[in-house]
């Protein structure tokens, strides 16, 4: 049992945690000793470190094969830090796969959506041939409806986590395509981030599995770093997001509307366009860059800049008065995730208890879903 | 003797949201208990429901030392079942009691572990309180379609299989 391990995990304190679970500090002690606990101290625990009680077990095969794919990709100085957020997203990857049929196969995009290579200019290429697929063709409009897409007609098995130690997380497993992103208070980062991680499974031969952890530099917009694979992605998401045609049309509307004369594009230009693209200031210019439209090195010159007179780009954009961005709203959880579950407790493929678990829904809440998808005869 | 009955929270949630739970557990002869984790799984939704029952004496709370931690938590590997679902096969181990569940893949764990004349679920106890005089069938097969719109999860039967 994993009871040490997973308080240690918490990053509670012993006295935290008996507040928490209303376990006696003293008992506590006792059980952080081995002691053998009783179902209600499992279940006051569990609770206490929102786990659930199966999470004191020992990791399954799937986990450990999955948390090996993770850890390939993790540099060596960063594993022992990693070694919560992966234990975390294998186990979620694990389970969800409790949850799906055995015999259904995952989308065919992976293998047909591929880029030839990893310049900028197969980044734009592969931008534009995912905007033909999954966009309608449509080559100049924002897109923060990119999450419904992902979960939609991509298929990705799409989920929020809570972490500090990593940004976005993405696997291809058994052709299932997964993402994990971080909840950020500023959308427009995770939007970014999730595009970044749609550039990883893009780019990843799609024979075999395979799984990335990207921390917050991984997915840092002005200067790459790190792995070469993230510098394409990176140039993938920001070429998702700000088509060179919209970029075009939209920095000439915005001219027109703020009366602008001179030439070249600054900061109030950058800032409003990165309003109507749904993205942040700094993903904004480094693509206005890219594109040649702001001098190599200008978007860090701009945001430094910035930075230092106004504090923040978005204060600055509230105090100037520009239009709010689009709303960017991401499921709570994967859509098809939660039909599957249904289905499999129809069929007894896995248990009410057990699903509700893996989805962290009420035995209530999952009687809903199915009275409101299963209409008795 | 009362022939001894643990619910499962499926169970309880389907018998309370089709209103049948009060006539259930009046069934003469039958005994009914909760554990304390599928009591927590009920809960918000069947907890006024719930404290009614216990207090009145209809519902019985299983002690905590009769759910040992260790064939819970050797069941919750074997099978991968919920919390509360395991905790009612630990019971039914552990106290020879009845286990009522109406989940597929806990009632197939119960009938490989206990044999199927130790299971039994919403529509079999409905049938029971038909057989006690407590329902009519077609009162049965009422209960049975709200609990069904409900979005409970129970098998096709029509109402013959409430007739004696």
């Amino acid at each position: 049992m994993r009871i040490g391990e997973r308080v240690a995990d918490s990053g509670l304190s012993p006295d935290d945690l008996s507040g928490r679970s209303g376990i006696a500090r003293s008992r506590l002690d006792e059980l952080m000793a081995g002691a053998e606990p009783t179902v209600v101290e499992l279940r006051d625990l569990a609770a206490a470190l929102r786990i659930s009680i199966s999470d004191f077990l020992a990791s399954t095969e799937p986990e450990r094969e999955v948390s090996l794919l993770f850890r390939q990709t993790i540099a060596p100085s960063r594993k022992r830090a990693s070694r919560k957020p992966v234990d975390n997203l294998s186990t979620k990857v694990a389970h969800a796969f409790e949850l799906l049929p055995d015999e259904e196969t995952g989308p065919s995009w992976p293998s047909e959506l591929r880029p030839l290579g990893h310049a900028y200019k197969d980044a734009e290429r592969l931008a534009s041939a995912f905007r033909d697929r999954f966009f309608d063709g449509n080559d100049v409009a924002p897109i923060p409806e990119l999450p419904r897409i992902a979960v939609g007609r991509m298929g990705i098995l799409l989920y929020l986590v809570d972490s500090g130690e990593f940004e976005g997380a993405s696997a291809l497993l058994k052709a299932r395509p997964f993402v994990f992103l971080s909840r950020r208070t500023f959308t427009p980062r995770m939007l970014f981030t999730l595009a970044h991680e749609i550039g990883h499974l893009l780019a990843h031969d799609d024979s075999q599995d395979f799984a990335v952890l990207d921390i917050p530099s991984d997915v840092e917009q002005l200067r790459a770093r790190g792995r070469p694979e993230e510098a394409f992605v990176n140039a993938f998401a920001s070429c998702l997001l700000l088509p060179p045609a919209g970029v075009g049309v939209a920095l000439r509307k915005i001219r027109e509307v703020l009366g602008s004369k001179k030439d070249g594009v600054g900061d109030v230009e950058l800032l409003y366009l990165a309003r109507v693209f749904a993205v942040s200031f700094q993903v904004a210019a480094k693509r206005c860059e890219d594109l040649g439209l702001i001098p190599r090195g200008g978007a860090a010159s701009l945001d430094e800049h910035m930075r230092r007179r106004r504090s923040n780009p978005e204060k600055y954009a509230e105090e100037l008065g520009l239009p709010a961005r689009p709303d960017i709203e991401f499921p709570a959880l994967p859509p098809t995730l939660l039909a599957d579950a249904v289905e499999g407790i129809r069929s007894g493929r896995v248990s009410i208890g057990r699903a509700s678990s893996i989805l962290n829904l009420s035995i209530a809440d999952i009687f809903r879903v199915h009275a409101a998808a299963w209409q008795p005869r | 003797m009362a022939t001894e009955v643990v619910l499962d929270a499926c169970t309880i949630i389907t018998l309370d949201g089709c209103g049948a739970l009060d006539v259930i557990l009046l069934i003469e002869g039958y005994d009914f208990y909760l554990g304390p984790i599928v009591e927590g799984e009920c809960r918000p939704g069947c907890g006024t429901a719930l404290d009614g029952h216990i207090a009145a004496k209809r519902l019985t709370r299983v002690p905590v030392a009769d759910v040992p931690a260790t064939l819970f938590l050797d069941l919750l590997q074997r099978y991968r079942l919920g919390d509360g679902e395991t905790e009612c096969l630990t019971v039914c181990g552990g106290l020879d009691y009845l286990i009522a569940t109406d989940d597929m893949a806990a009632r197939r764990a119960a009938t490989e572990l206990y044999g199927a004349e130790k299971l039994t679920g919403s529509v079999g106890l409905l049938r029971i309180a038909v057989t006690r005089g407590l329902l009519t069938p077609s009162a049965a097969m009422g209960y049975y379609n709200r609990g069904r719109r409900a979005g409970a999860f129970l098998p096709d039967i029509g109402e013959d299989y409430f007739r004696p």
